[in-house]
């Protein structure tokens, strides 16, 4: 038992720590953030050419074969400086097709991803952003030997951008998912107004778009898929709410009123030691994930709905004293708080928000039946 | 990272647990039906002494005070299965988890031969007499006071003063208190931590009666009680640095192996809530898996203290993540039961929970408040500078 990284994880954490580094300051994730894309083409490139892109891509897709610890390393870090970019998306597309795709799927798709040359994302919800499985509003319907695709899709990660979608569509009331192509007849994006400014959601638009048979997927859980979803997230999350409260540290020991540093009053002191708390269990919570989905499948659905619960604990609470603790700059615009604060709300609900999480524990632990929401 | 333990650890696991589950269905079958912090002390020496002379209280100890060494997974390993296995906390806590390892630390050889293995066998038991009436979490403000004075078998301390909060006092026959040999010393500076007989005279104890019932803890008055002047443990006037060393033992490993006595408590919650119906209300079920997901991950913290890097500010929040908790735990506990849970008939799940909620109370106050844990986490952990200080 060990929770120690290997010298190449500790080699890829430097690595994506520098990266985050030289790209991540303040203007330039501002600026990437405004952008038509939503991030800075030239910052993927980087992160392709370190091999980002082929972290959880099977070696014989041309993917590096890792594991979630490995892509964990990297969101956490990306995290940290909230950097945009395509890389969660399109990590959890490449997941959602090792867990769901037919081979030929996979021998399509997997290497122009691993290569950089495609990114995607994952359409798993309706407009509402809510992820019971009843809550998909994506069908497919038999047409010929293929299918068709009509409705709708919500908070779709880099959804007006990304090269492949995988979309989650009920076919006679049971969930597949479908690999879509950008730009195929029907297919609408609009990229959503969203109060993430450092991210792009899509909302996706489905009408009569044609599906071939090969392009319907061979099985996969609707719930793995989201749990590995909120296991790379939470990892993101985790880094962003260590980052929060190291700026506020910071500031803290900086500021003087009174004659001395705002962090020597206790009422300061004792805040941040319990913003401390809640970065020390999302820390852990993200980590055994991480583990659980390379080494104890079994256990990974509770694992990654615990690290969903406590990272988004941790961001939340993290980013909205990041503001407080500032004081009147923590309320500018100029000032970075708010846009953790922004992530913290977006993405505790991405994916499954706490009440979503707290379901699938209770689940695990047999009150099932009872929580089951009638909504 | 690796999540599993290994083949050895795994078969030390096992070993633990077989012998744990042979004696509690054997012999000390009946120990794992005393409930509570302070009570069937007379059934629980017997049951600690077997431990002793089993060896698992000196587990972690060199082989030459009759040790295992065993190394900080097998310790937790340990641990984990003792909480697991339903037998109650320990009395000989102090001796052995605050005491013993103290003397290791800072004792000299003659110490060490004389209390190590008598601690191990529980023939000793202990009481931490550091705690005043005007010295709590200001621990310096140490008034109780020792002189050194001839008597015919060579000198010995003799001591002035009042200690408060001993837990376990009354069945000790030995204390390790704080004191101040320097007259006139103040603060942190001329005090010395001194091993004194308890059942000596000069030495009056009284049980102080808790809130929840028992009385686990006393005042102990020392009205001119003597110890010979070699039971000085370190250098005279060095006790404070002697009683740091005991505080980071008493955050030690044994309160990882915690999580397993909490997986307990919330198993049999979680049961009292599908039988009684209280796990349909939406709202207590989403606190039961709130508290699951929280003892995980103090599992998964403790894991990671154990196996890996970055453990320091883990190690610093640890006392106050677990201890508040449990203080939730006791309340989701009263709350599951609903007003029944308001009425305690010995033996029943209202008499247990309600007794871990009446206990839990004291979490955040022994072993360093939480306020002071917090002061701890902020200063040590995030570098914060201390309150009117910095700025002059
Ligand atoms: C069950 C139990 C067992 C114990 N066993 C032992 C034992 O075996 N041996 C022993 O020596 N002691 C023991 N203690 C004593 C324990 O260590 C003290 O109670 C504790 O350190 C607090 O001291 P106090 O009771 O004097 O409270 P105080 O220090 O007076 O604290 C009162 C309140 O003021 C707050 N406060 C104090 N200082 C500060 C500060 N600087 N900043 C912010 N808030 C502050 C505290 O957090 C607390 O809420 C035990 C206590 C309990 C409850």
């Amino acid at each position: 038992m060990s929770f120690i990284f290997t010298d190449e994880q500790t080699m890829l954490l430097d690595a994506a720590t520098r990266l985050v580094e030289e790209n991540g300051g303040s203007a330039a994730v501002r600026a990437a953030g405004a952008s038509d894309r939503g991030y800075d083409a030239a910052v993927w490139q980087q992160m392709v050419e370190m091999g980002w892109s082929a972290i959880v891509v099977p070696e014989a897709q041309g993917g590096l074969g890792l594991g979630q610890v490995e892509l964990s390393i990297v969101a956490a870090a990306a995290g940290r400086a909230l950097l945009p970019s395509p890389l969660l998306s399109t990590a959890i597309a490449a997941r959602a097709l090792v867990l769901a795709g037919t081979p030929a799927q996979q021998d399509r798709w997997l290497p122009q991803i691993a290569a950089g040359e495609l990114t995607a994302t994952v359409a798993l919800t309706g407009v509402e952003g809510c992820y019971r499985p009843g809550d998909v509003a994506a069908t497919l319907r038999t047409d010929g030997d293929g299918y068709r695709l009509d409705g709708s899709a919500g908070f779709v990660l880099d959804g007006h951008d990304a090269g492949l979608i995988i979309v989650a569509a009920k076919l006679d009331g049971e969930i597949r998912f479908v690999a879509v192509p950008r730009g195929e007849a029907g297919l609408s994006a609009e990229r959503l107004p969203w109060l993430d400014i450092t991210r792009a959601a899509a909302r996706l638009g489905f009408d009569n778009v044609t599906v071939p048979a090969d392009a319907v997927m061979a099985g996969g859980r609707f719930a793995d898929v989201l749990a590995f979803a909120n296991a790379t997230l939470a990892a993101e999350q985790m880094g962003a709410a260590a980052a929060a409260l190291d700026i506020t540290v910071d500031y803290a020991k900086q500021r003087v009123q009174f004659g001395q540093p705002i962090g020597a009053f206790q009422a300061v002191k004792h805040a941040l030691a319990d913003l401390a708390l809640l970065v020390e269990a999302a820390t852990s919570a993200v980590w055994y994930a991480a583990a659980c989905a390379d080494q104890r499948p079994e256990e990974f659905a509770e694992a990654a709905a615990t690290a969903k619960l406590m990272a988004s604990d941790a961001i939340v609470k993290c980013s909205a004293d990041m503001i407080h603790y500032h004081g009147g700059i923590g309320y500018t615009w100029e000032h970075d708080a708010h846009l953790y604060f922004r992530r913290g709300r977006t993405s505790a609900s991405l994916f499954g928000d706490a009440d979503a999480q707290t379901k699938i524990i209770a689940d695990a632990i047999g009150l099932g039946a009872e929580t089951n929401d009638a909504a | 990272m690796r999540l599993d333990f290994t083949p050895e650890q795994e078969a030390f696991r096992a070993e633990v647990r077989t012998w744990l589950d042979a004696q509690l269905s054997g012999e000390f079958a009946h120990i794992r039906e005393i409930q509570g912090i302070s009570e069937g002390a007379e059934q629980r020496f017997p049951w600690e002494r077997h431990l002793g002379r089993a060896g698992w209280n000196q587990l972690s100890w060199p082989k030459a005070f009759g040790g295992r060494e065993a190394n900080l997974f097998e310790q937790v390993i340990f641990h984990e299965e003792y909480a697991r296995s339903g037998a109650p906390g320990r009395l000989s806590h102090v001796g052995l988890e605050l005491v013993a390892p103290t003397i290791m630390a800072f004792g000299n050889d003659e110490q060490r031969q004389r209390f190590l293995k008598p601690t191990a066998e529980v023939e000793i038991i202990w009481a931490q007499l550091f705690s005043e009436p005007n010295a709590g979490s200001d621990l310096a403000n140490v008034q109780t006071r020792a002189r050194l004075e001839d008597r015919p078998g060579g000198q010995v301390w003799v001591l002035e003063g009042q200690k408060i909060w001993s837990s376990f006092a009354q069945y000790s026959q030995w204390g390790m208190a704080l004191v101040r040999t320097e007259p006139g010393s103040v603060g942190s500076k001329g005090l010395s931590m001194l091993l004194i007989p308890l059942d000596a005279k000069g030495v009056d104890i009284r049980p102080i009666r808790q809130m929840s019932g028992g009385s686990s803890f006393n005042e102990v008055f020392l009205d001119g009680a003597e110890t010979a002047a070699a039971n000085v443990l370190g250098a005279a006037g060095e006790g404070w640095k002697v009683a740091m060393g005991t505080l980071t033992f008493e955050r030690g490993v044994s309160t990882l192996g915690q999580q397993m006595g909490f997986r307990n408590e919330l198993d049999h919650i979680l049961r009292v809530a599908k039988e009684n119906g209280a796990a349909r209300n939406p709202g207590i079920a989403k606190r039961l898996a709130r508290a699951q997901a929280e003892l995980r991950t103090m599992r998964y913290t403790a894991l990671r203290m154990l196996g890996g890097s970055g453990l320091s500010l883990a190690g610093l929040t640890y006392k106050l993540y677990y201890t508040s908790w449990h203080q939730r735990l006791g309340e989701l506990a009263m709350d599951v039961l609903g007003p029944a849970g308001e009425i305690a008939v010995p033996g029943s799940d209202a008499y247990r929970l309600q007794k871990m909620y009446l206990e839990s109370r004291s979490d955040s106050i022994w072993a360093g408040t939480s306020q002071i844990q917090r002061n701890i986490i902020a200063e040590r952990g995030l570098g914060l500078p201390r309150e009117g200080k910095a700025a002059r």
